[in-house]
């Protein structure tokens, strides 16, 4: 099986997936390859860490008190996303 | 302890914060300290009777000729940026009114307040509207919120009445145009503040001209639609010529001056009262619509018949409080059946359309207080308040429907994997010779962060649209699994992922733009 190639472009598409461990495995080989010899996106990758190391550091309380959410209404939102 | 993510209705949606800046601008620029005085005052620079007459006639002008097409503007543009405009016609306005000497610099002030009230007018409901529906997904909340809103700008004006009348007996007349100016400053620092709705903005640029003609089009057209803007135009119609004629009641009867202040400040109040009445949810129960139309046809005939000052004080107060109150759930009938694109446009419309109906009635009503008395008028009102009870019981009574713009609104759709982070230019082009795709501009690692990075991605998150901020919350804050996710919100992998990316890709350009200053 031939590995795809990825550009930085197409690789920064990829980074929630790449860092959730859900890329296919083909794309996931393609990606630690490109990772290995391209600095910027390393850069990427350990930017976008940082930032879910950080929101990670958040409480609940941090980020529900401005807006308490009503499950049901956000249920409605939801399901008219599926929608479309 | 966690949240209970999946009880439905255990927490219940609050837009308030994000319209805490669209009441205080309210208030703020609802406060007209030289209101109480501009009669007084207008006659001392050398206004007759006549001129007076003029100055009502160049509102009368303008407002309708700038209102709808400044809709359409806040529609295609911004309605924060109206709003701005708006305020800043409004300061002039009152510079000028202060510095008149002259009738013809007072007439200019009021073309200039003109152009505030027609830029101002169906902008502010319409960003409150939008607003409840971004926050809370449907439009259940919004007449509670238009209902505050009308009490605040009621308070604005009542209380700077009464403080305009007292600082006029000590200071100039000028003095109160003067200070009034930075409290509308301040509003325009309110509204700047705002973050706005963003359900407006269309995918696709809609051409200028289909755009005009869909909103007039929905204005005078649109079938489910024309019983709910004629009633709104009928109970508009009710609460002006209570607003404008009422003391010709007083007049007439010869009430005591002493009557005068309670009579003027009781309609006022009701104008914000009646916004609180009509928000609760028995204006939806059809005994109480019922019950509602019989009281304003009895308050007219009370208007048509009765010689008692007080009783005629009393069918004055309760009919404006009635008719404020139905305007409110039909606000929301009406905004709930025109999409987010053109309400602005439209919600002024509607308001030109009771500018046009209120002149010639006006004109009727004048016409017969000559002629015959205010009383015989009084039959006049009878008749429209009759008409306006038939068709509040066939509009008002039941669920509203669905908002239209629910269905077509932009929120944030599960596109393909898209991240918004980083921004297209900081890679070569496809065709680059040499790397195609690759970085032109690379990201750097962060080296150090500060204290103040926490509170940066706290906000960032904050400001994330609904979806993406539930998601990225239980995703990272929670650090709930991604299958939980997905159960809870029934969303399929891809959508979760997709949300989750675009949530964390804004948070990390936030971060940075809070870093390296650069933008997007």
């Amino acid at each position: 099986m031939s590995v795809p190639e990825l550009t930085c472009a197409e690789f920064v598409e990829e980074i929630t997936a790449y860092l959730d461990g859900t890329l296919p495995k083909d794309v996931a080989v393609a990606a630690e390859e490109h990772l290995a010899g391209c600095p910027g996106c390393r850069a990427a990758v350990a930017q976008w860490r940082t930032v879910i190391n950080l929101t990670g550091r958040l409480t609940e309380d941090d980020v529900t008190n401005a807006d308490p959410l009503a499950t049901d209404r956000l249920m409605t939102t939801f399901r008219r996303l599926r929608r479309r | 302890m966690r949240r209970a993510v999946a009880v439905p209705g255990l927490v219940v949606a609050s837009p308030w914060r994000r319209l805490a800046p669209v009441y205080a601008a309210a208030f703020l620029y609802n406060v007209a300290l030289w209101v109480p005085i501009e009669k007084l005052f207008m006659t001392s620079i050398g206004f007759d009777a006549a001129e007076i007459g003029v100055m009502a006639a160049v509102y009368a002008a303008v407002v309708p000729l700038l209102e709808t097409p400044s809709g359409i503007l806040a529609d295609r543009w911004s309605r924060r940026g109206v709003s701005m405009v708006a305020l800043a016609a409004l300061v002039v306005s009152v510079t000028l009114g202060g510095l008149s000497q002259n009738v013809v610099t007072y007439l200019v002030a009021a073309l200039f307040l003109g152009v505030f009230l027609a830029m101002q007018s169906g902008t502010f409901d319409s960003i409150v509207y939008d607003t409840v529906l971004e926050e809370t997904g449907d439009s259940a909340t919004f007449e509670r919120s238009i209902g505050r809103l009308r009490l605040v700008e009621s308070v604005g004006l009542v209380a700077s009445a009464l403080a305009g009348g007292a600082i006029a007996a000590v200071l100039p007349l000028r003095a109160t145009y003067f200070l009034t100016i930075p409290f509308i400053v301040a509003a325009g620092v309110a509204v700047a503040l705002l973050r706005e709705p963003r359900l407006q903005r269309s995918d696709e640029p809609v051409p200028l001209r289909r755009q005009i003609v869909t909103t007039y089009r929905t204005i005078l057209n649109r079938g489910r639609l024309r019983p709910v803007v004629a009633l709104i135009v009928l109970t508009s119609l009710l609460a002006q010529v209570m607003i404008e004629f009422g003391p010709l009641w007083m007049v007439a009867l010869a009430a005591p001056a002493v009557l005068y202040g309670p009579h003027w400040a009781g309609l006022t109040a009701g104008l914000g009262l009646g916004g609180v009445l009509g928000s609760r949810p028995e204006f939806r129960s059809r005994w109480v619509i019922v019950l509602v139309g019989i009281v304003m046809v009895a308050c007219t005939a009370a208007l048509a018949s009765t010689r008692a000052a007080v009783v005629v004080i009393i069918a004055q107060l309760v009919l404006t409080l009635l008719v404020v109150a139905l305007s409110i759930p039909l606000l929301r009938r009406l905004h709930d059946a025109i999409p987010s694109t053109i309400r602005a446009g439209v919600a002024s419309g509607v308001s030109t359309l009771t500018w046009l109906t209120f002149i010639p009635f006006a004109l009727v009503i004048g016409f017969i207080t000559d002629a015959a008395g205010v009383h015989t008028a009084g039959w006049l009102l009878v008749v429209v308040a009759a008409v306006g009870a038939v068709l509040a019981v066939i509009v008002l009574p039941g669920e509203p429907a669905r908002p239209v713009a629910a269905e077509a609104a932009p929120v944030p759709a599960p596109k393909p994997i898209v991240d918004p982070s980083f921004a297209a230019d900081r890679f070569r082009l496809p065709d680059d010779p040499d790397w195609p795709g690759h970085w032109a501009d690379p990201p750097v690692e962060w080296a150090s962060l500060g204290d103040d990075a926490l509170a940066q991605i706290r906000v960032a998150v904050l400001e994330l649209p609904l979806p993406q901020r539930r998601v990225v919350i239980m995703r990272d804050v929670e650090k709930r699994s991604q299958a939980d996710v997905c159960s809870s919100f029934g969303l399929s992998p891809t959508e979760e992922q997709a949300l989750l990316g675009q949530a964390r890709g804004t948070i990390r350009a936030r971060m940075e733009h809070h870093l390296e200053g650069r933008q997007a």
